[in-house]
């Protein structure tokens, strides 16, 4: 073989390999990043203030929501996850994976009785070890919980952060 | 062992880290410069992906990572990104904008602005985005949004002073229509306007 074509053909190999290791890897290095900015501690959640242009962790926050972000990590076990939401604002729980993938959510028509609890889990066989509780798995050992309270009316931010501080991780094991 | 095809000792080498370096590039560009161009859902100057595909489409999920990092499921938020006017020229500081719409068909809905480096504008006035309970409506119900650098008494989107801008559209439970037919939906509109 011409040796100007092996070389093109390995410049070409490396070069998809590199396009693909790059796309793999952004997501995980955008929360490898963030986690380490923020300085938070895995399943110790972050109760965040009306979000303004000094909040620069994470990109395109919502000004009109009150968060609570969580990075979690399984290594050592399941974690309980519960709080409470409120009566008539938008909220919902929802769980990222390492790669950044949504993979649940819950909302607050979806909670009824305005309170959630659930555990998370890499091992499908903790349904049956927690048959009085919702199992959720994890699709990996890190990710992120997420929890959003839309604040509808400014005279209720402070009924909304108390709704906010209920937001707690347990590590179980 | 460091011999390819009978290449020299180091040219392989040489190679690999260049095309390592040229496809790390490649992909960079694709990520952090999302144009709107291959968008998927495409109305007016709003344009927006299937975030379902997030997780299943790599170049997407890190397209999001970077400028819509815990965007939720399009079943919870529709998210749409204007990038340009309704003319299709590019939204700067330096000019000003009125965006005029309708209200949109959702629970919650809210149009926000973005910098290029996809965080809150800073400005003194400490207003980012307007809702549909704090935008003042006109009396035929629509209402209006005016974008500067300058106050303005009439729903003031502060602007700061230079540089490009995004404008991002939340809708959260939509109703059905909005998922059946997010095209025939009548978003709001961007026009320029003189200062």
């Amino acid at each position: 073989m011409n040796t100007t074509i092996k070389s093109i053909l390995i410049v070409i190999v490396a070069a998809v390999a590199g396009y693909f290791l790059t796309i793999f890897i952004t997501p995980r290095y955008i929360l490898l990043k963030i986690k380490f900015n923020s300085g938070s501690k895995m399943n110790v959640p972050v109760y965040s203030d009306m979000m303004t242009e000094k909040d620069r962790h994470v990109v395109m926050p919502n000004p009109d929501f009150l968060y609570v972000a969580s990075g979690y990590n399984l290594l050592n076990g399941p974690i309980r996850i519960s709080g409470k939401m409120p009566d008539s604002s938008y909220s919902s729980v929802s769980l990222y994976a390492d790669n950044t993938l949504n993979y649940f959510i819950r909302n607050d028509r979806q909670t009824p009785d305005k309170k959630y609890s659930f555990i998370l889990t890499r091992n499908e066989e903790d349904k049956t070890k927690y048959p009085n509780e919702e199992v959720v798995v994890s699709p990996s050992e890190f990710g992120t919980i997420l929890t959003r309270i839309l604040i509808d009316k400014p005279e209720n931010i402070e009924r909304l952060k108390e709704v906010q501080q209920s937001f707690k991780v347990e590590e179980l094991e | 062992m460091l011999r390819i095809f009978g290449l020299k000792k180091s040219t392989p080498i040489l190679l690999i880290i260049i095309g390592l370096l040229v496809g790390s590039g490649i992909a960079y560009f694709r990520i952090h410069h999302w144009t709107g161009k291959d968008a998927t859902i495409v109305n007016g100057p709003w344009r927006g992906n299937n975030l379902a595909e997030v997780g299943k489409n790599p170049l997407l999920t890190a397209r999001i990572a970077v400028a819509t990092l815990y965007a939720l499921n399009p079943s919870e938020v529709i998210y749409l990104v204007a990038t340009t006017d309704s003319k299709g020229e590019e939204l700067n500081a330096e000019n000003d904008y009125v965006i005029k719409g309708i209200p949109l068909d959702a629970r919650y809905w809210s149009i926000t602005m973005y910098g290029e480096d996809y965080f809150l504008v800073p400005n003194r006035a400490g207003k980012f985005s307007y809702n549909l309970d704090n935008v003042k409506y006109e009396s035929d119900s629509s209402f209006v949004i005016n974008i500067s650098s300058l106050k303005n008494e009439h729903n003031w989107l502060p602007s700061g002073d230079k540089g490009k801008f995004y404008l991002t559209i939340r809708m959260y439970h939509s109703q059905e229509h909005v998922y059946k037919d997010i095209q025939a939906v009548q978003l709001p509109t961007i026009e320029r306007v003189k200062k």
